[in-house]
């Protein structure tokens, strides 16, 4: 972990990294417009700013109804004669629902009342589409789309100051949820590639290239600052992710949280972190019986051993997590044992704030529309939940199009 | 465009006109640690069954249960098996091409009538940047090519120029403006 008592210039290393480090250094070098130091917006402040958003992207469409089984509905066994998963083997949460067995840390947040379940989650004229959906999902916008993401636009309305760093993605290339007006998003993987590789004595002359101020057009101008982002994000990032240690397990297959929570445990400004189980991962067609259950164990155990770090770096009050999937399957199991895409699907919130339980109604088993789950719960409500309760934004208009009871999930 | 692609498109920008050779091993020919292990513990005499014993089994509690397993599982030893299989694969495996791209950016200048340092940035940087750089970045290249190969003309440094040049340009696919256009 960071040693949180290094000091420079007197300034505490943990101020300047959450008033955006890099800003800090090159307003003393000179010419940097890109994210003006010290600087937080009074929305900023108002905003409980330790409060910090994960987003979970579980790519591919979740099946929801293998997730949390409803198995107190002979319909769900009729539905699913072959691939449905018995009372016997379901870790069960009441008379009703029941995780399947590989999901043992969602089992143990449920129990601890640190995480919500809101069922049926979806919108009107759902796309059966990957793409398309995914892109609702992302920009808050389903049927019509947007330029910009709504993590991205929250980001412009928490942090009008853009400070560095505010918004990062942990993936290989960024998403459209990120896409923002006016922050440049941290993006990337692999903390330990994200470095410019450059021989000794080049150094200076790009330390020199990236000083002048007479960058040419406007595009021109945009790069030298995505440019100037990278040159000082990079060490950070490394740095932060060589010094992190911890006891925890995060789970068989590490999609990213890990590295969250060493930005945390550096300090940085960061109050907004999306990441995604990648590669369309739960997109179950073919026999998914066995690929689902494991992609639940990786997903469950890791999501459980990030809030135990989080415990763990005394920011479980800090930190509430978010796991989405563009949409669920369709009710009927297909011939070959798997399932193909459909509509509405259940969203998790994790975190100790979170008042734990099932929210929304569950959508009915029968009543379907032409085979697909009725959505029950608009997700932009869930989205309206987490900006309002838990990160203090009341403007939620502009993001999300209109106005979003919230869930009530947070104390 | 975004940090970390283009730190991405700037690294392979160097691994380009720098490729890593020295550093590479044919993935087709590399079976791993674990069959390299056994392999060197048949070829030393060992038998299959303690050849292929797992590291963690050989040493503390458990030893004698874990050897057993592994001596009564002897004619069914995947391990074994493995080292067979590698043996056998690689007889047949084409190695991958691994050559560094072919060019001369010495050449390349002085067929466009470049004959000084100055005039060899303002070649490549035409080449490779659709906007022009400000003067300050200008020049910061031209020193750092004239500091690399001593001299300003490039006749006298003809012999080993190609080395710097590749510096400049990938210096120069590294500027901002190298992403535009």
């Amino acid at each position: 972990m960071a040693n949180q008592n290094d000091r420079s210039s007197g300034i505490a290393r943990r101020d300047l990294l959450r008033a955006g480090f890099g800003a800090v250094m090159m307003g003393g070098s000179g010419g940097f417009g890109l994210a003006p130091m010290f600087a937080s917006s009074a929305a900023a402040q108002t905003s409980n700013p330790n409060r910090i958003l994960v987003i979970v992207e579980l790519s591919g469409g979740n099946d929801g109804l293998n997730t949390v089984v409803p198995y107190g509905d002979d319909a769900y066994y009729k539905a699913r004669p072959r691939i449905g998963i018995k009372p016997g083997n379901l870790l069960k949460l009441d008379n009703h629902f029941g995780f399947q067995q590989t999901m043992s840390g969602f089992e143990r947040l449920y129990r601890d009342g640190q995480m919500a379940i809101v069922h049926g989650v979806g919108y009107p004229q759902p796309s059966f589409s990957h793409f398309s959906s995914m892109a609702y999902w992302h920009t808050a916008a389903p049927n019509r789309g947007a330029p910009y993401g709504w993590v991205g636009a929250l980001a412009d309305q928490m942090d009008p100051a853009n400070r560095n760093n505010f918004l990062v993605n942990i993936d290989t290339n960024q998403s459209l949820a990120v896409r923002s007006r006016q922050h440049v998003p941290l993006v990337f993987d692999d903390p330990a590639k994200f470095a410019r590789a450059t021989y000794a004595d080049q150094a200076p002359v790009i330390d020199s290239v990236l000083k002048r101020n007479e960058a040419g057009s406007a595009a021109s101008k945009f790069m030298v600052d995505i440019t100037r982002s990278a040159v000082h994000s990079e060490s950070l990032v490394r740095e932060a992710w060589s010094k992190y240690k911890t006891p925890v397990d995060y789970g068989l297959v590490r999609f990213g949280l890990d590295r969250v929570a060493a930005m945390i445990a550096a300090d940085f400004p960061t109050r907004l972190f999306y990441l995604a189980y990648r590669h369309n991962a739960f997109d179950t067609h073919v026999y998914q019986s066995d690929v689902h259950a494991r992609l639940w164990t990786y997903t469950a155990d890791h999501i459980a051993g990030f809030m135990a770090d989080m415990a763990r770096q005394g920011r479980a009050q800090d930190v509430v997590l978010m796991a989405f999937s563009e949409f669920g399957r369709r009710v009927l199991e297909n011939t070959s044992q798997g399932t193909d895409h459909g509509t509405a699907g259940p969203v998790f919130i994790a975190g100790k704030p979170v008042r734990g339980g099932f929210y929304g109604a569950p959508p009915s088993l029968t009543n379907l529309d032409d085979g697909n789950l009725v959505h029950t719960t608009d997700f932009r409500r869930v989205y309206a939940t987490l900006m309002r309760e838990w990160l203090g934004m009341p403007d939620t208009r502009g993001i999300l199009g209109g106005d979003f009871d919230t869930l009530r999930m947070f104390g | 465009m975004t940090p970390g692609a283009l730190l991405s498109r700037n690294n392979l920008a160097r691994d380009i006109l720098f490729p890593n050779i020295i550093d590479f091993v044919d993935p087709s020919f590399d079976p791993g640690e674990q069959i390299r292990d056994v392999n060197t513990k048949i070829r030393a005499g060992l038998d299959i069954g303690a050849a292929t014993i797992e590291q963690a089994a050989t040493s503390g509690e458990g030893q004698m249960t874990a050897a057993n397993i592994v001596a009564s599982a002897e004619d069914f030893n995947t391990r074994y098996a493995s080292l067979v299989g590698w043996q056998e694969a690689v007889r047949r495996v084409k190695p991958t091409a691994r050559s560094a791209a072919q060019f001369d950016l010495l050449r390349l200048v002085q067929d466009d009538g470049a004959t000084t340092a100055a005039q060899a940035v303002d070649v490549l940087l035409l080449r490779f940047l659709h906007e022009p750089v400000d003067s300050k970045a200008r020049k910061a290249l031209v020193d750092y090519l004239v500091d690399q190969i001593g001299v300003e003309q490039l006749a006298p440094a003809a012999t080993y120029a190609e080395q710097p040049l590749r510096r400049v340009a990938h210096l120069i696919m590294s500027m901002p403006e190298y992403q535009l256009g």
